[in-house]
């Protein structure tokens, strides 16, 4: 199995991984040793590009690079809960809405529409008034709990398109179950698509979680990308001159969905055997 | 070839034609009353949400009030104030109460949504009316021309998806689609706009002139219209591209395709008439919900760019928590993106024969 | 005949070419908003926040007033203006009897409306009237006439008090106070929703156009000024919504706009890229601080707060909150004024109201009863003291850090305090509702020579239950003992002797008690662009401060260019 999207998809995964576990402490001993670079108030706020600061200082008066690189962490784990829960839970109930009939589908056809159209933002702001104390966990899950409803509306008519394909007529006759049908013959042609909105919805969720940051759900004032760039939006860092700030979180978003995008299309390749027979133009 | 083949569809479509028909209409039956009752959940829903967010929309106008009303404070006059203004918003009746007066006034007075808090005393639907052809002019337009733009080139991708265009093509929308709004316009501001000077980058026409059918108003408007249409244009494009070749794919790797292919029907008619047709149903239905999801979506856009749209509007009235503009711009949005839905699924059946039969 | 054909035809030729090259110069004016002159034009680039009302002209209108169309600052005269002192505008002076309860105001005689009428006694007594009467319809400037009377002499109004008030000329004085309307508009209007439509004031500019899609008004000067000595230079004034400081920073640099606020921190880059660009930085007004929670235990232990205020490190949040170079960053020792009549040094000095010393915190500490129990200092019921520090963001480093300054000293001395980032709307809510343990203030109204806005609010008056909005300084403090003293001081002159000596004791008070306490005075500015007018500098009264542009369009000079 050797497939160059996988690996170098992989390769970047493992890359960022590395630079959210060992960043912090690394760009802490050798830029800034025996300082607290993530100290709120540690530098005078709003300094440009400077061989101390590469990219700057924050309005919060920290380093924007080690801001930087320490908020790669918390905002992969948000992404990663969030997108998994998001992904789990719409493909679930588009599912099982595709696939029941009558009454069931109705009622999920319902509930997700009404989830979707209802801006989640004042919700949140409600929410926020009933939960005291937020963490990077409490925070993921409310974040996958209101994203699920766009997956499983794009999910849905596509389980109910090929439901009424030949091939499941055919496996129905043969004696298949709803579950069978649903693993062995519903699921895999979806999984590229269903690969594609969970990487959209893991990096969805990293930017979502910036609005939630900026009205007062935060994790504890963790740094996270989404919040940088909600930050930098809010006090206009590109105006100051302070690129870097702005253009390295967006770029290490851009960097993780292309990385998920790749593994994704070279899973694919793989595992969907159909693929390798594909029709195509020349 | 081709009419062969659809020949042979519409024999085995007549023999249930007439069944076909009662169903079909029974569906659309059934699916309007699903969509009245997801409406009118939806509007409940949100209007409780819009009562309980924290933050009383008394409490910012009094800041309002008193920062003007110098500096001797006076309780018993702040007092009044409020009471003046509960009275008017009918503040003071129980939740229920309020709910089903808010019923009463839009269905039965004509869509009367109470006034507003942003622009008292100007009447919420008033307000929401003029800011609504700013919103569906220009995002509207641009999400649909990004859908076609989108859709083409995604199906072109994935057919192709060996190509090194396709390969190249598809990285950089993968770049657009993640790249915050902000940045894309942003971006286009400062280079377009000021760099070098091609387009106005802010405002919906030219600040001295008022609206008339005049060619300098007219050109002014369509001016300032091209920037903000392409920063929301190249985004959701970018999102319908890389959807449908994903789409695509997953539709390639049907027998029936190979079947055809091997039939010798030419690629095109292949890529035409059985590919991009399978793959367009989901596309559709993403449609609806991104034109939906525009409201809230594009606000920053117009923010850059100054645009009197219904994303400006509710900024604003979150600022305030004027919750009946917040209301009304929500009511309209979950107005819009259910009414796409329930079109899109009654032209499903049209597009695929066979959801006809789920039906 | 000496000239050639060809000589005349060469000299046609250069004439032509003169008069289009005089024609050429006569219009090498720049033009902006279509047809006005740039050099007599004055544009103002305003930011007015969430109100977006073009329409309406309206000076009750809680809404309006904080618009960006600029009337409440071109159109609307005050009848005082006040910066260090007083100035006449509308009205030229007021006088107390002897015990205060009444006092008679000597109206500008000549002056007119913007539509040519004049403003007269009638106009005066109308709005009064008109006030007063509409005083349950929730309008500014009307809940200062309940139960006042008055009668007009002459050019004299005397107003009749119900009891002794020495701070009634407030009303008349500086911004956003009393002033009349022209009774030929508003005779018969509701104050809530009349609109005044043609902008008729007292100013010297007359309205030409207002667009609520551009975010645009235009104004235009009007000859027949009443006071020809303050005819302001600029042609016409143009009042627009500037888009967000990453965009209008291009606008600046290019020289579009003449005045109007930016976040300091891209003021030295739109230096740097328009030399005429200056800031006019001055201290601002409202000096920040923080209210405690006095019902929630530890809060309610005066000890505690004054414990919490010396781990607050103040000069480090003064420095990250101000434009470096411009105005020092202050603390406010004595409670923004600088007049030692009215507040106690020694006092300051005895309970180290600006002092941030932890070790004197944590003595302070184990004084009051709240020992470190295994690394954390416990409450009277020995559970672990676990507090919230609420903040907004808007930009500035100073508003957010202290809560991080103040968590990780008070985690020094075993003090868990949480700092939350609250949205706007929810912030000014909790706030004046009591939800909260720790909060970030504005002291706003404190006059020269009359402090009485710092103790007011402590009034227990204002100690309304948690969930209810309270006017005064929220953090429901009461004491018998402070509310003595502002009762007194409501009624004394406060220029008397008497009343500096109860500020005095107000000011011990409110040391040794700490219901709130102080954190720094900010700078704030204003751009002013020096290309095509001048006259705007730092020092002068108002320059600072955008609402205030009716007193600074008259020092505006045209730039020689």
């Amino acid at each position: 199995m050797r497939n160059t999207s996988i690996v170098v998809g992989i390769f970047m995964l493992i890359l960022i991984v590395i630079v959210a576990l060992a960043g912090p402490s690394v760009v802490n001993s050798l830029i800034f040793p025996g300082e607290r670079p993530l100290m709120r108030g540690s530098y005078r706020p709003y300094q440009l590009d400077s061989p101390e600061h590469p990219i700057g200082t924050d309005g919060d008066g920290r380093d924007g690079l080690s801001v930087f690189v320490s908020s790669i962490g918390p905002s992969l784990q948000i992404g990663i809960i969030a997108g998994a829960t998001a992904t789990s839970l719409g493909v679930i109930i588009g599912f099982v809405a595709g696939y029941a009939k009558g009454r069931l589908d109705t009622l999920l056809r319902i509930l997700i529409d009404m989830v979707l159209v209802i801006p989640t933002l004042p919700l949140l702001l409600m929410l926020a008034a009933y939960i005291e104390r937020w963490d990077l966990y409490k925070l993921s899950l409310i974040l996958g709990i209101f994203g699920w409803s766009f997956v499983a509306r794009v999910i849905r008519p596509q389980v109910q398109s090929l439901r009424e394909r030949s091939y499941v007529d055919l496996a129905v006759l043969s004696g298949e179950n709803a579950l069978e049908i649903t693993f062995l013959e519903l699921l895999p042609p979806l999984l590229p698509y269903i690969g594609y909105v969970f990487s959209l919805s893991i990096v969805g969720s990293m930017l979502a979680e910036a609005g939630l940051q900026i009205i007062g759900l935060g994790a504890g004032g963790l740094p996270t990308l989404g919040f940088m760039i909600a930050k930098g939006f809010r006090e206009s860092v590109i105006a100051i001159g302070l690129l870097g700030q702005m253009l390295l979180p967006a770029g290490a978003l851009i960097y993780v969905f292309l990385a998920l995008n790749l593994i994704n299309t070279g899973l694919d390749e793989v595992f969907n055997p159909r693929l390798q027979t594909t029709v195509e133009g020349e | 070839m081709t009419a062969n083949i659809d020949a042979r569809a519409d024999e085995s479509a007549t023999e249930r034609q007439d069944a076909g028909r009662r169903e079909v209409f029974q569906y659309a039956i059934r699916r309007f009353g699903v969509y009245l009752f997801t409406l009118w959940a939806a509007i409940t829903v949100a209007f409780f949400i819009f009562r309980l967010v924290p933050g009383d929309p008394m409490n910012i106008l009094l800041g309002n009030l008193t920062r003007a009303e110098g500096r001797q404070r006076d309780a018993a006059a702040e007092e009044a104030i409020i009471a003046h203004y509960r009275e008017i918003f009918g503040m003071d009746d129980p939740l229920p109460l309020q709910y089903v007066n808010y019923l009463r006034k839009a269905v039965l007075g004509g869509l009367d949504l109470g006034p507003s808090f942003v622009e008292y005393p100007a009447q919420t639907k008033d307000l929401v009316f003029r800011r609504m052809p700013w919103t569906l002019g220009i995002f509207t337009t641009s999400v649909f021309l990004a859908w076609l733009i989108g859709t083409g080139l995604g199906a072109l991708i994935g057919w192709m998806q060996r190509h090194g265009l396709s390969q190249l093509a598809v990285i950089l929308s993968t770049l657009l689609q993640i790249t915050p709004q902000y940045l894309v316009a942003l971006g286009l501001i400062i280079y377009a706009g000021y760099t070098l000077r091609i387009l106005p980058a802010g405002g919906p026409y030219a600040r001295h002139l008022q609206p008339e059918w005049s060619w300098e108003f007219i050109s002014s408007l369509i001016q300032h219209a091209i920037l903000p249409m392409l920063s929301n244009m190249i985004v959701i494009g970018a999102g319908f591209t890389l959807g449908m070749r994903a789409l695509m794919i997953s539709v390639l790797g049907e027998d029936y395709l190979t079947f055809a292919r091997a039939k010798g029907l030419s690629p095109f008619t292949v890529l035409k008439d059985y590919a991009f047709r399978n793959a367009l149903i989901p596309q559709v239905t993403g449609l609806a919900i991104i034109i939906g999801a525009t409201l809230n979506g594009t606000f920053i856009i117009e923010i850059l760019f100054q645009y009197p749209g219904l994303g400006t509007l509710f900024v604003q009235a979150m600022g305030l928590r004027d919750f009946n503009t917040m209301q009304a711009i929500v009511l309209f949005s979950i107005f819009a993106v259910l009414t796409l839905t329930l079109i899109v699924d009654l032209a499903l059946p049209l597009l695929d024969p066979r959801i006809r039969r789920v039906a | 005949m000496y000239f050639s054909k060809r000589g005349l035809m060469a000299i046609v030729l250069v004439v032509a070419l003169l008069s289009m090259l005089s024609m050429a110069v006569a219009q090498d004016e720049e033009l902006v908003f279509g047809d006005l002159p740039r050099s007599e034009t004055f544009i103002v680039a305003s930011q007015a926040p969430h109100n977006d009302v073009w329409d309406s002209f309206n000076y009750y209108q809680a809404p309006t007033y904080n618009n960006a169309t600029g009337y409440a600052n071109v159109i609307v005269e005050p009848s005082f203006i006040t910066s260090h002192d007083f100035h006449a505008w509308l009205a030229q002076s007021w006088e107390y009897n002897e015990d205060g309860t009444e006092m008679t105001l000597v109206i500008t005689e000549g002056a007119n409306w913007n539509d040519g009428m004049p403003l007269t006694m009638d106009d005066w007594l109308f709005t009064l009237q008109y006030n007063q009467e509409n005083a349950d319809k929730g309008i500014a400037w009307s809940s200062f006439l309940r139960d006042v009377t008055w009668s007009a002499e002459g050019n004299e109004i005397t107003f009749m008090l119900p009891e002794p008030n020495w701070r009634f000329h407030y009303n008349f004085t500086g911004i956003g106070t009393f002033t009349p309307v022209p009774k030929h508009v508003w005779e018969g209007q509701d104050p809530t929703t009349f609109k005044n439509p043609d902008a008729i004031h007292s100013g010297p500019y007359r309205l030409v156009s207002s667009n609520a899609d551009t975010r645009t008004t235009i104004w235009e000067r009007r000859d027949d000024y009443w006071d020809p000595d303050r005819m302001p230079a600029p042609k016409y004034m143009v009042w627009l919504k500037r888009p967000e400081a990453d965009v209008a920073v291009f606008e600046w640099e290019e020289g579009n706009y003449d005045l109007g606020r930016m976040p300091n921190s891209v003021m030295i880059r739109m230096m740097s890229a328009n030399p005429h660009i200056k800031p006019l930085v001055h201290q601002d007004p409202c000096p920040r601080g923080l209210i405690f929670n006095t019902t929630i235990p530890p809060l309610d232990d005066n000890l505690f707060r004054r414990a919490l205020g010396l781990l607050l490190n103040r000069q480090a949040v003064a420095n990250l909150a101000n434009v470096p170079g411009y105005v020092t960053p202050v603390l406010w020792p004595n409670l923004g004024d600088p007049d030692e009549t009215y507040y106690d040094a020694a006092a300051a000095e005895e309970f180290q109201v600006t002092t941030f010393d932890p070790e004197a915190a944590a003595a302070l500490l184990d004084e009051a009863g709240y020992p470190l129990v295994d690394g954390a200092r416990v409450d009277k019921n020995g559970e672990p003291i676990s507090l919230d520090a609420l903040y907004i963001d808007i930009g500035n480093p100073g508003w957010t850090v202290w809560a991080w300054l103040l968590s990780e000293q008070a985690q020094l001395v075993g003090i868990e305090i949480n700092p939350r980032l609250l949205d706007i709307p929810t912030f000014l809510t909790q706030g004046p509702n009591g939800e909260f343990d720790i909060i970030f203030r504005w002291f706003c109204g404190n006059l020269p020579g009359d402090p009485i806005a710092l103790f007011e609010g402590l009034h227990s008056d204002h100690a309304l239950p948690i969930g209810e909005r309270s006017g005064g300084v929220p953090g429901r403090y009461s004491n018998p003992e402070m509310d003595a003293i502002i009762e007194q001081l409501r009624t004394h002159n406060p220029a008397s002797e008497e009343a500096q000596a109860l500020f005095r004791q107000a000011y011990r008070l409110w040391a040794e008690e700490a219901p709130y306490v102080t954190l720094y005075g900010e700078n704030e500015g204003v751009v002013f662009n020096t290309e095509y007018w001048t006259g705007l500098e730092v020092g002068q009264a108002w320059v600072h401060w955008t609402p205030a542009a009716r007193q600074i369009i008259d020092f505006l000079e045209p730039a020689n260019r």
